[in-house]
């Protein structure tokens, strides 16, 4: 076969999956249309119809509804504002747009960021990674029907794959002996603050991306070069900064207390791992638990002049002061299982019934399993074999399986629901396209190779500590 | 064209936001779930005017008994040691003219020839400390007829706890004279107009203020 041969024929096979997982999006649409927003989908929505009405009034020329703002944006400070963001121009158009046009909205939305991904994957990695992409997960019929929701996550996953290219990007103009360019500094801080502003939890992920792109310029640049490298990393870190203070500034002076990203983090520990039992100092008023512990923290806050943040971390270290090692790991394990093993857990949403009898939800159960956990293993063992590839290559699978451990923190913090894995779930695909890749022993890096090992090494560790100690 | 929308929302949704960080903020954010710290404000206030508590307390559960007879508030009270707070409830009720304290297991009891009888019960946080501002649970017992009137004068509802709460071994009388409402929530003033303090007029303070 041809050069020119083999490149029409992966084009063809690029556009073949490309063209079933629109057609997989299609089909699933009325199955989303049935489905009403849910939960945390609920307050984005909020919140982009407070920042649309906000823009409305700025321009023209009325006050700001600070109050508005206030009640629906910042809210309770669990959200980051990414999702309302990107829905706020809906409302700008129909300020009175019901859900089915949200669904459709955040669908297009996301197949562009999606193809984009794919698009900007195959000319860095080439056309194995972007198939593999286009597979898992973009053939995972769960994951197609997350693509309609305004969780954030999935449209969170989807930047960290072009957060991955431009990574791969930098490192390979290092490698040539080039510095990082200072636009590309700009794109990760811009790229980075959109990420968290998708997915707050994504934090670890974020910073450590700042600290490899660091590491990296560190390890590979000389001289001249070493210093507009690190020109371009203190870029980014600033771009990054200028974005996300005008959020912290805000929540922080909200809450009289300082606040990176969202609030969430003391009350969601101690509702995961304390005894829930006592969250409130004792039970909590009866209701919701998320919204009784805060309207408890805001009625001690009220009554002593404290933050209600501070309330809030004080209710979760007294619920957790009774932790031990095993029941935290036992806790986290029960998280890990809902997070990572149990990918069609949400599929009763999608039904009109919330059952998922039916030929159907049979379908979509079955592909997602298959597919999802295929992935998984493939990926687990790309990334614990360490293989002698091109060090790009090596470099695609290191960054994918750290952002994996990264996007996987959050069962050892938060409750964790079957919502969430389409956040980590292009890192899979993209992981798991490193066995695609042929053996080159002359192309391989040796500290990229230890560098992985040791990776590969704290998988084991955690994961199996995990089970050893939590089962 | 989608990413231009996206950053062109982002920079309103920033400069909103700056907006919103650098107005004056003094009060927490309004919450639409009501905070249970004024379920007993106003005419809501259950026990005579100058029988008001001055430490910090929070609500957190209520529980009318099967037969009605006693309405028992699940209260947490802050930042003060038991003995500081039994005190100050003596005191509270001395002032509003209950007569002596009497046990009555692991309660106290009082009576006042107008209002009628009540218990209450401190028990401090289980694994407390100073680390934490919560330092213990007062259940105070009133007589059932208490919380009858609640609906009419448009209280803030306490959630009733799943598991009943304890109440006094003793039942609970009411006064055969009592005044129907008690008065306002600041019982400094023993003003017996019911609208002094009213629940809605105390909420326009506080919406008025943020």
């Amino acid at each position: 076969m041809t050069l020119r041969q083999r490149a029409l024929s992966s084009r063809t096979v690029l556009l073949t999956l490309a063209a079933l997982h629109v057609a997989m999006k299609i089909a699933l649409l009325p199955r989303v249309l049935s489905s009403p927003l849910q939960g945390d989908e609920v307050a984005y929505n909020n919140s982009a119809k407070a920042i649309a009405i906000a823009i409305r009034d700025l321009v023209s020329g009325a006050s700001l509804p600070v109050h508005l703002i206030k009640l629906d944006v910042v809210g309770n400070g669990w959200f980051m504002p990414g999702v309302s963001a990107l829905l706020a121009p809906l409302y700008l158009v129909d300020p009175s747009a019901g859900y089915h046009a949200v669904r459709i909205y955040v669908g297009v939305v996301s197949l562009v960021l999606f193809l984009g991904g794919v698009y900007v994957t195959r000319r860095v990695l080439g056309a194995r990674y972007a198939a593999a992409l286009l597979v898992v997960p973009g053939l995972i019929p769960m994951w197609v029907l997350f693509t309609y929701t305004a969780w954030g996550d999935l449209l969170g996953g989807l930047l960290v794959v072009a957060l991955v290219m431009l990574l791969l990007t930098m490192w390979r103009d290092l490698e040539s002996g080039r510095s990082a360019r200072l636009r590309h500094g700009v794109a990760l801080g811009v790229l980075l603050a959109l990420t968290l502003y998708l997915r707050s939890s994504a934090l670890p992920l974020v910073v450590g991306a700042l600290a490899l792109a660091g590491i990296g310029v560190l390890v590979r640049a000389r001289g001249r070069a070493l210093v507009q490298s690190v020109v371009t990393c203190a870029v980014a870190a600033v771009v990054f900064g200028a974005i996300v203070a005008p959020w912290s500034i805000a929540v922080s002076k909200v809450f009289d207390h300082r606040v990176v990203t969202t609030t969430t983090l003391p009350i969601s520990m101690g509702y995961a791992f304390g005894n829930t039992s006592e969250l409130c100092f004792g039970p909590c008023p009866p209701g919701n638990p998320w919204t009784s512990m805060v309207s408890y923290s805001r009625a001690v806050a009220k009554q002593t002049g404290l933050s209600e943040v501070v309330v809030q971390k004080q209710m979760s270290d007294y619920a957790m002061r009774n932790v031990t090692p095993s029941s935290y790991a036992g806790d986290t394990l029960s998280d890990f299982r809902r997070y990572s093993l149990d990918p069609t857990g949400f599929a009763p949403i999608f039904t009109k019934s919330g059952t998922t009898n039916g030929f159907v939800s049979a379908l979509i159960d079955a592909g997602t399993n298959v597919l999802y956990f295929a992935g998984l293993a493939l990926a687990a063992i790309s990334i614990v074999t360490v293989r002698r590839i091109p060090s790009i290559n090596q470099l695609a699978t290191l960054l994918s399986s750290l952002f994996l451990a990264a996007l996987m923190m959050q069962p050892f913090v938060h409750i964790c629901t079957a919502r969430y894995w389409p956040v980590y779930a292009p890192m899979v695909g993209i992981a798991a396209a490193g066995l695609l890749v042929r053996r080159d022993k002359e192309r391989s890096n040796r500290t990229l190779r230890l560098a992985g090992g040791i990776v590969a090494c704290g998988w084991v560790v955690v994961i199996g500590g995990l089970f050893v100690v939590g089962a | 064209m989608s990413s231009l929308r996206r950053a062109s929302a982002a920079v309103g949704i920033l400069v909103a936001l700056s907006l919103a960080g650098c107005s004056k903020i003094t009060t927490p954010p309004s919450d639409r779930t009501g905070t249970p710290a004024s379920a007993l404000a106003g005419r809501c206030w259950p026990l005579p005017a100058a029988a008001h508590f001055d430490f910090p307390y929070q609500v957190t559960g209520q529980t009318l008994s099967a037969d009605h007879g006693s309405w028992t508030l699940r209260l947490q009270w802050d930042k003060l040691s038991r003995a500081e707070v039994t005190s100050r409830l003596a005191a509270s009720f001395t002032r509003a003219g209950f007569g002596r304290p009497a046990a009555d297991g692991d309660w106290t009891r009082l009576t006042s020839p107008t209002y009628g009888s009540i218990a209450y019960r401190t028990i401090p946080l289980t694994g407390g400390s100073p680390a934490y501002v919560v330092r213990g649970t007062l259940l105070v017992s009133l007589p059932g007829e208490k919380a009858a009137d609640r609906t009419a004068l448009h209280c803030p509802n306490i959630l009733t706890t799943a598991d009943p709460l304890p109440a006094p071994p003793t039942p609970l009388t009411v006064a055969s004279k009592a005044p129907k409402t008690s008065g306002a929530a600041s019982g400094k003033k023993t003003s017996k107009t019911p609208a002094a303090g009213s629940p809605k007029k105390t909420k326009k303070t506080e919406g008025a203020a943020s």
